[in-house]
Formats: structure tokens, C-alpha cells, sequence
């Protein structure tokens, strides 16, 4: 039996990170013995000492040294035991162009917090005179220097252009430089993001032989920024191996006493609290906080009593303070805390609890038995299974598996790309799902959350590959009862498996809640016991072992007509066996019902109102089959339920007539446009359904769009429409081993700097539906690459997209360095700010105004002969 | 975001414009389409705003340009901490002693919304585009009315807001807005290494005070 151990206890044991604890004094020994206490606001007292907002505070390491060190020593007056040195904001990202050097400055930083403590150990007698010795008279006490790391000051990517791997850099060097210049641990503070969190605790880990805290701002409502909620939070800190972690910033004691709370009662970390001095407003310019030192102090001693161990102030806190607090809590031992650990997998935004109400897991992303999967990965069609992803999410699954193990790819470098373009259009949690443990810890990695990996078995060679992937990176992984001598035949062979893999788990410091065991469902034609064998080693899993169990609940019908039936039995059973999450198809009606079933009768929804919801209109008996039928047209799932028209009835041409693929087409009807489209290639060719329908359809709607009659959505419309009949004949050539013809290969581009890209987003779908092979590098994409990519496809076109008049810089220099480099290449540009004049200004061949513009460029040199 | 509220506010007319069309022009089924994009996107914005009410005087006075005197010189004004030149911006703030600098956003939401529906269903992502650029607007509509409505408590007045990239007054000012303000750490908005406010449903302004 696996004893349970909180993550702070087995964290001092060992370090995954390849570096040796520090020899220093150790702040982890003095977590939960003693109260703890971080310093008040620097800004706050840098401000009020002059600093003019805006500068950079950093600055002050060096030319107001004297200045810093009153500060530090204020603070040690009150009573700190952690400094915070000047070293916020101290990161490439935001020194470049100062004219400071970062290691200059956080040497300094560091240094001058280290030279207040030496002045105030030598010291007697108090600073300003101000009566705060009391608190901080034992001057023997334990104190440290914080390297303090702030956030970047960029969005990550997708939504903004910060990679994850600068991020990484940035953190890196400010972590070493903070260790090289002898600070005892690294706090990093005030952050809004999981994503950027995770590249500073990573960087700060592998680089560094520090204890890392951390502490983030969450709103009252306990959101961050990015929208992660705290529960989700703090198990993504805890797997990736923070020494304690908190709040700070953002509100006062009273909001964050009730944050607090729900932090305490789901981390089993020690917890820190830095509350501001109340919340802020504005007198005379200034920002003033609404709570004094008194009130302040009273609050955060109500903290420390609920088990908060660490205490400081943030902004607007002055040493009066933290005075108060100390003072208040002079005497006081920590509180005991006990915290039942949770099974818990995470997005940047969204956190599934794996072991209560049952979770469904979608199987679709796997390309084992996918034909147009296994298409799409081999061709790089990553918006193809992107909208299975989001399809899967609005079938009701919770997380997703993802697997991209084919023949010919590399599978890192596939999940590499695929996981990030997965997260940027779901928030769900994602299952990463390979048996290539280098793939698994790349793709880790780069997860923004704590994901679900899948999977580790009884094998030795499997666990040592697996579990140090899992310890160092944290996350939840699906272990397989099978091992060196296979499968075995009976539960009582399966749980001794999954005894032996909890155990080994355990000796690296993985908690069994961190591991949801696989009872393996194997398909019940080849022999008549093995769904019993699955439902007993399920209950004895849950009984016995006390952990989460799951299943490829389909796996039991291979062989079986009409899978669905007997797989939405057998998930009823699982379920009701102790199953805690089913890897299913979510769209399948049969796996739903038993889902919804379940859950009704086994009071998981509360009145079945999921029931009535996804039940009330449902016809059930003949009428059931009819519709049943009827269902297998399924839009894009953003136009699911809803197919109106765009545009009078009548077509304006009067060429579409109603019913056909350019009525569809004209009318912007997605799931319609697709269905005529299988139809129509029962009787027709492909290319006559292009030639005869797609295009005339789109010319008839380009032509109406140029005189003005119809407008930018309803020509994206239609343009979606049209996407849609393509992807079923491209489907259709797939099968048949046709390749479609290409009219010519066009390179697209938003400039670095700019992150806007529907308009190129709108360009790129026009091209493709008139048959263009367009490579879309994406946004914010530097010159070099845009020259490249234009290299080695041998694309004669390139178009450029920038919105923004700071970023037309950019785009003159990409187009500057094209014409160095590929004189011969046609460039085309577009975007808000730029007009016939500014295009030919900058160098651009052509100025396309609107969407349709492009296409019509792209034509006409067609009909030049260029792209041949 | 509280959508009903925020449904009044937005103007129906600009996020047509915004699609580059009259709303007059929409027929029903496109009608119908904006109201539901609209819809959607209130779901799922969480807006944030911030501001604060800086000192305001004339530093250099500037000079206009004449036939044969020196090169035009535009007005230097000292907001609180900044120092901003710009000619437009000093006509919009004549007679104010008080400025109120303000950034509001609809949130990283929206920015997700669009991003998704733009991989998804391009129709939907320009609607949801544009309705989220009216989103804004009307968030610093509103901004703008309770800045008014205590200005007016202490019998004062306000002017039009005026945002960086209006007239001369250039997106170079951007960065120092945002620091002044620690719109990163208060709202969430940051600037882009090429200067555009991320999330991109952000907006900066100046509203004086006199």
C-alpha cells in the first residue's frame, strides 16, 4: 500500500532537476517551524522617495544605492525575513534599450539587499527613528535574499509574441545571474499567467540550485488574467516542483483572505499571502491604498491562523506594516495543515478533477483506424484535426487524447507543433498520448497546465523512462496493468500490476493520486470473460488501491457489429464499477446516453438537468432512427444548429437554384454545402463539381462582393461554405489516390511585430478555395523566414499583411531583404493603415484593398504565365 | 461581462461599419448572425478598465509654422509623469488643468474567441471581430460617462477622450502610457514588441479635465 505524502515533504529529498540542494542556509527548513516574513511594496517606497513613475526602478541598484539600502533595512527593522531584492522588472525583455546591463543590475540588486542585512546584523539601535525596533530586534534571526522575478511584460503566444521558449530564456538568465550574485532563493511574483509561470519556475529549476517560491495574482472572483482558476493553479506549481506558493498583488488582506482559503484547502505547499495595503485609488495622481497598518495586520493574522506560513505585504505596504504583522504574530507557531490531495489535469484556463463525477476523455486525435487522420498529420492538414478538436469539445468531452504515432513523422516533432495549435483553439485539457518518451517529455514541456499522460506500464524499462517525466514536470499519468510478461488474464494478475507500478511511482515521489490506472478493456468476441475480468480489476482498483481508474471503453466491440451498442453498455457497467474516466468518442449518441444515465441515477446531476437538456427534444423508437439518419450531415460545429441563409432566397444571379451546391455555397450554408458536395460525388467527377459549381459559386459571390451588393461576412461566409465542400473532395481524392491540381504555390505572412491575422487568415481561405496552394506562416514572423519560406517552396508570390503603421517598418524590411535575396518574386501587401501610395513607397509590387483584391492578383498573374 | 447591459450599449451601426458595410445593407439572416456573434462574445469577456487623474500644464507653448520663421514646433504638455508633444493632443486638452489617463480591454477572452473562430468559421470571426470592436468602444463610452458624472460632481467638465495614433499624437507614447498606469499588472494589457496593445480589444486614452 502506498503511504500518501504531502508534496512539500518528498520535494527536500531529492532534486529532479540535476542539481544539488544549495549548502547555504536552507529557507525550506524554517517553512511551518516559524512564521516567515516577506518585506512591503518597493515601489511603494521607491515612489515615495522619488522614484518617478515609469522610471525604471532597477536603475535605482545603482545610481540611489543608499536609497535601496535604507529601504532593505526598514524592512529588517519591521521584522522581514526575506528581502526582495530590486530586481522585479530586471529581464532582457524589458532592459533592452535602457542602456543598463541586466547582470549589472541584479548584481547590484542582490548585493545591496545582502549589505543591508550585514549593516543590520552589525547594528544597533533603529533607521529613522520611527519606533518600529520592537518587531525586529533579534537581530540573530534568520533572513534571506529573494532574487525577485516579475513577469516578462509580454503576452505569451498565440495571443501575444512572446515564445515560450524566450520566455524560458529570459527567466533563465535572470535566475542565474540572481545565483550567481548569492541570493538564497528566487520568488517569483506577481504573475497572470500559467504559460509564462511555467517557463520562469522551469527555467529557475533547471538552472538553478534555489528554492523557488511563487506567488500569483488572481482576481476577486480567484481568476488569473489568463483564467486559470486557484485549485488548477496550484496543481500545476506543485507538479512542476515549487517550494511554496501564494498570492500577492492585486487586492487587499480582506479579498485575499478568502482566496487564501481556497488555496489552503487545496495545496498541500506551504502557502504564502502578500496582500496590498487594501485596494487602490487615485488623490492628486497618486495611487493611495484604502487600509491602514492596524487593520492590515489584524486581517493577516486572521491569514496566518487558516495556515498561511509566509507572510508580506505588496503595494502600498510600508515597514509600519509589516511591523504590525510581525508584531501580532511575535510568539505564534504556524498552523498544522493536512490537504487531501485531488487528481487534477489542467489547461492555462481550465482544471478537470479526475475521481468524482466521471470524466470523458476524447479518443478522436488518434490516428490508429483514421484514414483522414492519418492523411492529415502525414500532410501537415493541422487545421483539419484542429476542428475534430473543437468538434470533440462541443460533443461534451472534458479533455482530449492526442496521438500522433504514424509510420514516417517524427512523433516529437509533430506534438511539438500540434499541442500548441491545439491549445490556442481549445481550453481543454489535453491527454498526451505516445509511448516515445522523448515525444512525451517535449510535448510536456511545451503543455501550458498540467496535462494527462498517456501511458506508463508495469515494465521496468517503461517506468524508468515515464516517471521521471511525470516527476519533473508534473501531471497525471494513465498506467497500463500489463508489464514484461504481458497481459494478465485475471484481475488479481492486474491490480498486483497496478501495485507494483504505484509503489514504483512512489519511490520517485509521485503520489497515487497523480496516477489513474488502466484496466484495459480487450475486445469481448475474442473471449467471453475478458469484460469481467476488466469490471472486477475496476472495482478492486478503486476498492483495494483507492485510486482512479480508466479504459478505452471501446476496445471491448472490436470484431462486433453495431459497436455502439454493446460499447454504451459496457460504459454503464464501467461506470457503475468504479470507472473514473471513459477515453470514448463523444459524439457517439449511444456513449452519451450512458454517460447521462449514469450520472442522472447516480446523482451527479443535480434535477437531470444535463439529462433534460440533451434529452428533451430527442424522439425516441422509429421516429429515434429517422433522425438518427438524418444526423450524419454535422456542420463545422460553429455553425452546427444553425443553417441560415445569407442574402434573399432567390440568388440574385438567379444561377444557384435552390437546393444545389452554388445555392449552398452562395448562401453561406456550411453543413448544406457539404452534404450537396457528397452527393454530388456519387454522380460526378471531382473536378466537374469544381469547375461546374465551387467556382462559378464563388465568382458569382467575388463579383457581388466588388459591386458592393454583398459584404465582408457574407463573402467569408460562403467562403467557409465553399472550404467545406472543398475538405469533402479532398477527402474524396484521399480515398481515391488523386491529387488535386494546384494552380500555384503563394507564401503569406503577417510582418513581425504584428499580430493581427484575420485579414491574412481572410486572404489565405479566398486563395485556397480558387486553388491556390497557399503556406501560411502565421503572424508576428520575422523577414528571414518569410525569405525562406519563399526559397524552398519555390513560391513566385508572397503576400504581407500588417495592420498597424509601427509594424509597416516591418514589412518594408521583409520586403527590402526579398528583394535582395529573391529579386524575382512577386510581393503583394494588405492591411488597415497602408493605400496604393504606401504600398509602392515601401517597394510592394501590388496593394490589394480587400479580400477579393489578392485573388484577383493571384489570377492575373496566372494568366502571365508566372506560376508555371 | 454582463451581457443585456452591454447589448444596449453597443452601437449596432458601427459594428457594420467595422464589417465595412451599412447597417441598412444587412439582411435578416446576417442580422441574425451579428445578434448571435454578439451574444457569444458578451459570454465570454471579462472587461477590465483602469484609470487615474494626473496634473496637467503647457511646457513649451510649440509654434506654428509661418513662411519664413522657425520649423513648426508642436505644444510639449506634462501629464503627471509624461511628457507628450503633440499639437492635436494639446488642442483636445486647451483649457484643462486635470487629465484622466485610462486603459480598459475586453480581456485575453475575446482575443481566444476570435482566434479560434478564424481557424474555425472566417464569417463568424469577422462578425465576432467587429463586435468586439464595438465592445470596446462601448466600454470606453461608458468609462468616459462616469468620468464625466464625477467630474460633474465636483463641478467640472471633461472632454472627448483622445487616444495615441489620433493626429499627432503617436502610438510611440503607447509604452509609457501603459507603464504609468501598470496596465500589465492592473488590467492585463501589454504591449507587442511592434508597439499594438495585446489583447488586441484594448484601448488607451487622455480625457482632460477642466
Amino acid at each position: 500500500m502506498v503511504i500518501g505524502v504531502t508534496p512539500y515533504d518528498r520535494r527536500k529529498k531529492e532534486n529532479v532537476f540535476g542539481k544539488g540542494d544549495s549548502m547555504k542556509n536552507d529557507i525550506r527548513d524554517y517553512l511551518g517551524k516559524e512564521f516567515l516574513f516577506y518585506d512591503g511594496g518597493t515601489g511603494t517606497y521607491l515612489q515615495s522617495r522619488g522614484l518617478p513613475p515609469g522610471e525604471l526602478p532597477e536603475s535605482w541598484n545603482i545610481t540611489h544605492r543608499e536609497t535601496i539600502l535604507q529601504m532593505h533595512k526598514s524592512f529588517l527593522e519591521a521584522g522581514s525575513n526575506i528581502l526582495l531584492a530590486n530586481t522585479f522588472g530586471a529581464n532582457a525583455g524589458k532592459l533592452a534599450g535602457t542602456g543598463y546591463d541586466l547582470r549589472t543590475i541584479i548584481t547590484a540588486g542582490v548585493e545591496n539587499a545582502r549589505e543591508a542585512i550585514r549593516q543590520y546584523r552589525a547594528g544597533s539601535g533603529r533607521l529613522d527613528g520611527d519606533g518600529l525596533e520592537a518587531a525586529g530586534a533579534d537581530r540573530t534571526r534568520p533572513l534571506f535574499v529573494s532574487m525577485d522575478i516579475g513577469p516578462s511584460g509580454h503576452l505569451m503566444e498565440p495571443y501575444g509574441d512572446l515564445s515560450f521558449d524566450d520566455a524560458y530564456e529570459w527567466f533563465r538568465q535572470t535566475a542565474v545571474y540572481g545565483e550567481q550574485a548569492g541570493a538564497d532563493l528566487i520568488t517569483i511574483e506577481t504573475m497572470s499567467d500559467s504559460y509564462e509561470v511555467k517557463a520562469a519556475l522551469l527555467a529557475a529549476k533547471e538552472h538553478t540550485s534555489l528554492p523557488v517560491f511563487v506567488t500569483m495574482v488572481f482576481d476577486e472572483s480567484g481568476r488569473l488574467l489568463t483564467g486559470g482558476e486557484i485549485q488548477g493553479t496550484a496543481a500545476l506549481l506543485e507538479g512542476l516542483g515549487a517550494d511554496a506558493i501564494g498570492l500577492n498583488c492585486g487586492l487587499g488582506p480582506y479579498q485575499m483572505e478568502t482566496l487564501a482559503k481556497k488555496l489552503l484547502a487545496c495545496t498541500g505547499l506551504p502557502v504564502i499571502v502578500n496582500p496590498n495595503a487594501g485596494l487602490p485609488r487615485s488623490e492628486n495622481g497618486r495611487t493611495v491604498y484604502d487600509i491602514d497598518e492596524e487593520e492590515f495586520g489584524r486581517v493577516m493574522e486572521r491569514i496566518a491562523a487558516g495556515g498561511a506560513w509566509v507572510l508580506g505585504g505588496c503595494c502600498g505596504t510600508t515597514d509600519a506594516y509589516i511591523a504590525e504583522t510581525v508584531r501580532r504574530l511575535n510568539g505564534q507557531k504556524p498552523a498544522k495543515r493536512v490537504v487531501r490531495k485531488r487528481t487534477l489535469v489542467t489547461s492555462g484556463s481550465q482544471c478537470v478533477e479526475i475521481g468524482g463525477d466521471p470524466v470523458l476523455i476524447g479518443e478522436r486525435i488518434n490516428p490508429t483506424g483514421k484514414k483522414w487522420l492519418k492523411q492529415a498529420l502525414l500532410t501537415g492538414d493541422t487545421e483539419r484535426i484542429l476542428k475534430e478538436a473543437v468538434k470533440e469539445q462541443e460533443d461534451g468531452a472534458h479533455i482530449l487524447d492526442v496521438n500522433a504515432g504514424l509510420p514516417g513523422i517524427s512523433e516529437a516533432d509533430k506534438l511539438r507543433e500540434l499541442i500548441p495549435a491545439l491549445q490556442a483553439v481549445t481550453d481543454l485539457p489535453l491527454q498526451i498520448d505516445t509511448s516515445d518518451a522523448a515525444a512525451m517529455e517535449q510535448a510536456a514541456r511545451l503543455y501550458n497546465g498540467r496535462p494527462m499522460l498517456n501511458s506508463v506500464n508495469g515494465k521496468k524499462e517503461s517506468m524508468d523512462a515515464v516517471f521521471p517525466i511525470v516527476r519533473k514536470y508534473g501531471g497525471v499519468v494513465v498506467a497500463l496493468c500489463l508489464d514484461e510478461d504481458g497481459i494478465p488474464a485475471d484481475a488479481e494478475g492486474r491490480v498486483k500490476i497496478a501495485r507494483k507500478i504505484l509503489e514504483t511511482a512512489a519511490s520517485y515521489g509521485i503520489d497515487k493520486t497523480d496516477i489513474v490506472v488502466d484496466a484495459l478493456a480487450l475486445t469481448v468476441s475474442a473471449d467471453a470473460g475478458s469484460a469481467r475480468v476488466t469490471l472486477e480489476t475496476l472495482r478492486r482498483l478503486r476498492k483495494e488501491l483507492g485510486v482512479c481508474t480508466v479504459l478505452g471503453v471501446s476496445n471491448i466491440s472490436f470484431g462486433l457489429p453495431a459497436r455502439e451498442i454493446i460499447n454504451g453498455a459496457f460504459f454503464a457497467m464501467a461506470l457503475e464499477n468504479g470507472l473514473s474516466c471513459g477515453i470514448v468518442n463523444p459524439a457517439s449518441q449511444a456513449m452519451r446516453d450512458a454517460y447521462d444515465s449514469y450520472r442522472a441515477l447516480c446523482g451527479y446531476d443535480a434535477n437531470c438537468a444535463a439529462y433534460i437538456a440533451h434529452n428533451a427534444d430527442r424522439k425516441t423508437g422509429a421516429a429515434a432512427l429517422a433522425l438518427e439518419g438524418g444526423k450524419t450531415v454535422v456542420g463545422t460545429g460553429e455553425n452546427r444548429e444553425r443553417e441560415k441563409s445569407h442574402g434573399p432566397e432567390t440568388s440574385l444571379s438567379g444561377e444557384g437554384e435552390a437546393g444545389g451546391l452554388r445555392h449552398a455555397i452562395e448562401k453561406g450554408l456550411v453543413g448544406e454545402a457539404r452534404k450537396r458536395t457528397r452527393e454530388l460525388l456519387c454522380t460526378k467527377q471531382p473536378l466537374a463539381v469544381i469547375d461546374g459549381q465551387l467556382i462559378p459559386a464563388l465568382d458569382a459571390v467575388g463579383k457581388r462582393f466588388e459591386k458592393g451588393t454583398l459584404f465582408l461576412p457574407q463573402l467569408l461566409m460562403s467562403a467557409d461554405a465553399a472550404g467545406a465542400a472543398f475538405e469533402v473532395i479532398r477527402g474524396y481524392f484521399a480515398q481515391s489516390g488523386q491529387a488535386q491540381e494546384k494552380k500555384g504555390r503563394i507564401v503569406i505572412a503577417t510582418v513581425k511585430g504584428d499580430i493581427h491575422d484575420i485579414g491574412k487568415n481572410i486572404v489565405k481561405a479566398l486563395l485556397e478555395n480558387y486553388g491556390y496552394d497557399v503556406l501560411d506562416l502565421g503572424k508576428d514572423v520575422e523577414p528571414q523566414r518569410v525569405v525562406d519560406a519563399a526559397r524552398e517552396s519555390g513560391a513566385p508570390l508572397v503576400g504581407l499583411s500588417a495592420l498597424m503603421t509601427t509594424t509597416v517598418a516591418y514589412m518594408e524590411a521583409t520586403i527590402k531583404l526579398l528583394r535582395e535575396q529573391l529579386p524575382q518574386v512577386k510581393i503583394m501587401v494588405g492591411g488597415a493603415v497602408l493605400n496604393p501610395e504606401y504600398a509602392a513607397a515601401i517597394g510592394a509590387d501590388f496593394y490589394g484593398a480587400d479580400a477579393m483584391a489578392s485573388v484577383r492578383y493571384a489570377e492575373e498573374l496566372l494568366a502571365e504565365g508566372i506560376f508555371a | 461581462m454582463e451581457g443585456d447591459r452591454w447589448q444596449k450599449r453597443i452601437v449596432r451601426r458601427e459594428i457594420y461599419r467595422y464589417m465595412g458595410m451599412k447597417e441598412q445593407a444587412a439582411d435578416e439572416a446576417l442580422q441574425a448572425q451579428v445578434n448571435e456573434q454578439l451574444k457569444r462574445l458578451l459570454s465570454v469577456c471579462r472587461v477590465r478598465s483602469f484609470y487615474q487623474v494626473f496634473p496637467l500644464c503647457v511646457l513649451e507653448a510649440g509654434e506654428a509654422r509661418t513662411a519664413s520663421g522657425p520649423e513648426e514646433r508642436a505644444p510639449v504638455l506634462r501629464l503627471g509623469p509624461l511628457t507628450i508633444a503633440s499639437r492635436d493632443l494639446a488642442r483636445n486638452l486647451r483649457g484643462c488643468d486635470e487629465a484622466a489617463l485610462f486603459g480598459a480591454t475586453l480581456g485575453l477572452e475575446a482575443d481566444r474567441l476570435i482566434y479560434r473562430l478564424g481557424r474555425m468559421a472566417l464569417g463568424e470571426a469577422v462578425i465576432t471581430d467587429a463586435c468586439a470592436a464595438a465592445a470596446i468602444e462601448a466600454v470606453c463610452d461608458e468609462l468616459c460617462e462616469e468620468l464625466a458624472a464625477e467630474a460633474s460632481r465636483l463641478g467640472r467638465r471633461t472632454r472627448p477622450r483622445f487616444s495615441p495614433g489620433f493626429g499627432d499624437f503617436t502610438l510611440e507614447y503607447q509604452a509609457a502610457l501603459l507603464r504609468t498606469l501598470e496596465l500589465q499588472k492592473r488590467i492585463g494589457v501589454s504591449l507587442t514588441a511592434g508597439g499594438m496593445m495585446t489583447p488586441t480589444k484594448s484601448v488607451t486614452a487622455v480625457v482632460g479635465l477642466w
